[in-house]
This record gives structure tokens, sequence and C-alpha cells, in this order.
């Protein structure tokens, strides 16, 4: 009986090793955002965007901090966090889900000329959307570096923009994801 | 008289909306913690840290877990005990390798909040912490 019991231990231990192996992380990805219009450009970046991919199901999930984007002008900052984003009241932003086509890229060697379609659901400012987002998943030394390109409308996402602004603000604002995924210890 | 005062009225509002961040180095911490410290507070209590901490300095110290350069300079810090439970902090100026020594940091910086959910596939919790400085003791 106790053999059998050291028996199931040592297989549950591998087992939840070989999950771990499966899955990639990185708490240092990039994730940016560019609103161009005629008025006036507005970008900020956050160097802290955690991300985990299990590349044995395909699931993966990004999450960021809506008060670590960093304007370089201090109000914009303020404006975008209380008037905008209320981050106060909605602090991150998520994305769910699921590679559809991991299949496909395993069985290419996640060439950089390939497409990874990312489907899940996007939460900002407290609203889920359900989106499917091209991106590049392509293997590096010690793990996957994954970047992509988005736009985002704010009013999909019931983010207000007041009148006196709209012209300072673009209708879609550009997202731009580069993240290197390390080995989960 | 009222030209001035027309001028001023139009300038002020300008010189405010090009201004950019304070120094974190010349401002006082308002809370002075060590990084397993803060982390604990939000593991064990979100939404009371979160009223407590964010947009506040923060003075934190604990051991260096990892160090985050761009063109040879240090742009971040991890500091923790273990392995998920982190205080990740940004330089609000690259810092030279040479200016931090030992195992140990301390750093104060802006506090943007806490990722960390029992429901995620993301390990662990990470207080953050924007446009930090390095203290020296």
């Amino acid at each position: 009986m106790k053999k059998l019991f050291i028996a199931l231990l040592v297989a549950q231990s591998f087992v939840q090793f070989a999950d771990a192996q499966e899955r990639y992380f990185t708490r240092e990805g990039s994730v940016s955002f560019f609103s161009a219009t005629p008025v006036e450009n507005i970008e900020a970046d956050n160097k802290k965007l955690q991300s985990v991919i299990d590349m044995s199901s395909g699931a993966f999930e990004f999450a960021a901090l809506i008060k670590s984007f960093e304007f370089e002008k201090a109000l914009m900052e303020e404006h975008f966090n209380e008037n905008y984003m209320e981050s106060n009241t909605y602090p991150k932003a998520t994305f769910r889900g699921k590679i559809e086509n991991l299949e496909e890229l395993k069985s290419k060697g996640f060439p950089s000329s390939a497409t990874a379609m990312a489907k899940g659901v996007m939460t900002i400012h407290g609203v889920d959307q359900e989106v499917e987002i091209p991106a590049h998943l392509v293997k590096v030394s010690n793990g996957y570096n994954v970047t992509c390109k988005f736009n985002v409308k704010p009013q999909d996402y019931e983010i207000e923009i007041p009148n006196a602004v709209q012209d300072k603000i673009a209708k879609e604002i550009e997202v731009t994801v580069d993240a290197v995924l390390n080995p989960m210890k | 008289m009222k030209r001035i005062l027309q001028f001023a009225i139009l300038i002020f509002p300008l010189s405010f909306i090009s201004c950019g961040h304070s120094e974190t180095a010349d401002e006082e911490a308002a809370y002075k913690v060590s990084g397993d410290e803060i982390v604990q507070a939000f593991l064990d209590n979100e939404q009371e840290s979160s009223a407590k901490y964010i947009d506040q300095i923060i003075e934190v110290t604990g051991p260096i877990m990892e160090l985050s350069k761009e063109n040879g300079q240090v742009t971040s810090v991890m500091i923790s005990s273990d392995e998920y439970n982190i205080v990740s902090c940004t330089f609000q100026h690259p810092i030279i390798p040479d200016e931090i020594s030992g195992d140990q940091i301390t750093v104060k910086g802006v506090c943007s909040g806490f990722l960390g959910d029992a429901s995620s596939m993301i390990p662990g919790g990470t207080v953050e912490l924007k446009r930090s400085s390095l203290v020296t003791q």
C-alpha cells in the first residue's frame, strides 16, 4: 500500500512537471498603444505585460495593469486613468483564449511567416468582447516570441470620449504587443 | 494689465498640459515596506491594499530576483524571495549596473497595482511600481 502511494505521488509529480514544461510565461512583455489624429498623436507603453501560453492545449492568457501604461505627459496619463479608463474601478485588461491553429503551427515548426489565430475574450474597461487576433508566434532560443498589432475601438468597450477631445483621440487605437515567453519552472 | 491676465490664463493651462512627470527620487515615500510584506498585503486583501497603496510612492526593500537591461543599463528590477510573488519595478531613468551592489535592493516608485488571481493561468502575484528610483542608504 505504501509503495502504491509513493508511486502515485511520483506519477503526479511527473505529470505536474510535464504540464509546467508545456507552459511558457513572461512578466516583462511589452504592450503599447498609439492614437493618431491630425490634431495630436498619443502613445503609451507598458513593459509589464504578463502572459502564459500552454503549448499542449493552445490556451493562453495576457494581462496588464492599466495604470502601468506610461505616458510622456503627466496630465495625459491622469486623464487616461481617471476620465477614460476609470482604472480604479477597472484596473486591468485581459485577453484569454486559445490558439486555434496550434497543431498546424507545430507541424510547420513555428515559422515567422505563419500566422497564429488567437481567439478569445478581451476584457477592457470591464467589458468583454469576443475577438480573433492574428499574431506571430515564433520559436526562439529558450521559448516563444509573440508579436501582434491590432486595433481597438474605444466605443466597443464603452469608453466614453467627451466631445471636447473627440478630435484628439482616434476612433481606432493601434495596439502593439511583443513578448518573449520562457518555460515556466 | 488685462492683456497680461489674458496671456497668463492662456499660458498656464498650456504649460500644465506639456508637463512631464515629477522626479520620484525627489519625493518622499508614503510607505516603507519589504517586498514580501506588500505582496502579502495584496494577497490577503486586494481591495484594502489597492485603496492604501495605489498611486502612492512606496519604498520597497528586498532580494533582487532579476534585473532587466537595455543597452547595458538597468531598466527594471524584480524584488522577491520566492519564484512567483514579486514586486516588479520599472525605473524612471536607466541605472548604471555599478550603482547596484549586493543581493538586496531598495527602490521607491509609484504603485500602479497588483496582478494576481487564483482563477488565472498566470501564477503568483505581482505588485507593480512605475517611475521608480534607486534608494541608496
